[in-house]
């Protein structure tokens, strides 16, 4: 369990305490990593990237909980996916015109099991599915998305909506082999 | 924008998928290494810079420090005045003309200005 002893051994370079706190975070970390990037290998190298960066600035983090961290080291990654996808596969988030609002059918969702659900997401095309997964899955704010990916807020409610919308369309072209799973 | 109960349902069935899969295909031991090798490669980077920029350091504070010629700058810079018309010649031959070569202040200017000298001789030659 991570405690502020630990930290502070981290902050001073000690390796077996950075090592405690690398395989405290890194299982979590690497699903954050996961729901942006596909392809195992390279999720896992943006989560030596993530860490690499969080060791290096660790000095000027000020140790409040187990929790402070784990939301510091999340942001790292996410910036560092973000960075990644921009990178590689030239993603350029562009302003879309207003997208009418979307409203997914719980009861729907409520009867597919995780993986479909997972898998209804990972077909969406990368824009829509960043925002998507940023503000459903993480939790982030249409603020906090624009800020991140250089887009207003307007253009991260078109995205969703449209992502939603496409989500919808997906959902009721299948349904029925979902159903039968 | 509400998040929808749709949404609170798509996030709990996918933290549920994230926690029942596997998601690692190698160990954290591993991962742990890669990233200790990675750590290395980048100190040995910077240190390599850092040599780098000590060395250059030194060689520019040594080429600073090397003993500088004993003429004057100012002198080179002098142009020479005619009284009489009042023209300005730079040339080097009329520049050296008022040295006193036998100053040893001047002793390295037959090394660095040779023309200096024969203008100085030549100067010489003519009034005596």
């Amino acid at each position: 369990m991570m405690n502020d002893s630990i930290f502070d051994r981290c902050k001073k370079g000690d390796r077996i305490a950075q090592k405690h706190l690398f395989e405290t975070y890194s299982n979590g970390m690497l699903l954050v990593c996961r729901r942006y990037i596909k392809n195992n290998r390279d999720a896992e190298e943006v989560l030596l990237n993530g860490f690499f960066k969080f060791f290096s600035t660790i000095a000027r983090f000020q140790y409040a909980n187990a929790d402070s961290v784990g939301g510091w080291l999340r942001k790292i990654m996410i910036n560092e996916c973000l960075m990644f996808l921009r990178q590689k596969k030239n993603i350029v988030f562009v302003e879309e015109r207003h997208a009418e609002n979307v409203s997914l059918n719980g009861e729907v969702f409520e009867k597919l099991n995780a993986e479909t659900i997972r898998e209804l997401i990972d077909s969406l095309p990368d824009g829509y599915r960043i925002v998507f997964t940023l503000f459903v899955i993480e939790g982030y704010s249409h603020k906090e998305i624009a800020t991140l990916l250089g887009i207003s807020e307007g253009g991260s409610k078109s995205q969703l909506n449209r992502a939603k919308g496409l989500l919808q369309t997906k959902l009721e072209s299948k349904r029925p082999a979902y159903e039968q799973r | 924008m509400n998040r929808g109960n749709a949404d609170e349902i798509i996030r709990s069935k996918w933290v549920q998928w994230e926690s029942q899969t596997p998601v690692k295909d190698i160990s954290a031991q591993e991962l742990w290494n890669r990233l200790n090798n990675r750590s290395s490669y980048n100190y040995n980077r910077i240190f390599s810079l850092a040599t780098a920029a000590a060395i250059i350091s030194i060689i520019v504070t040594g080429i600073a420090l090397l003993p500088k010629s004993n003429v004057p700058d100012s002198y080179f810079a002098a142009p020479y005045i005619d009284t009489n018309s009042n023209e300005v010649d730079i040339t080097p031959e009329r520049m050296c003309i008022d040295v006193n070569i036998t100053d040893p202040m001047y002793s390295d200017v037959n090394n660095l200005y040779p023309a200096c000298m024969i203008a100085i001789s030549t100067e010489q030659q003519t009034n005596n």
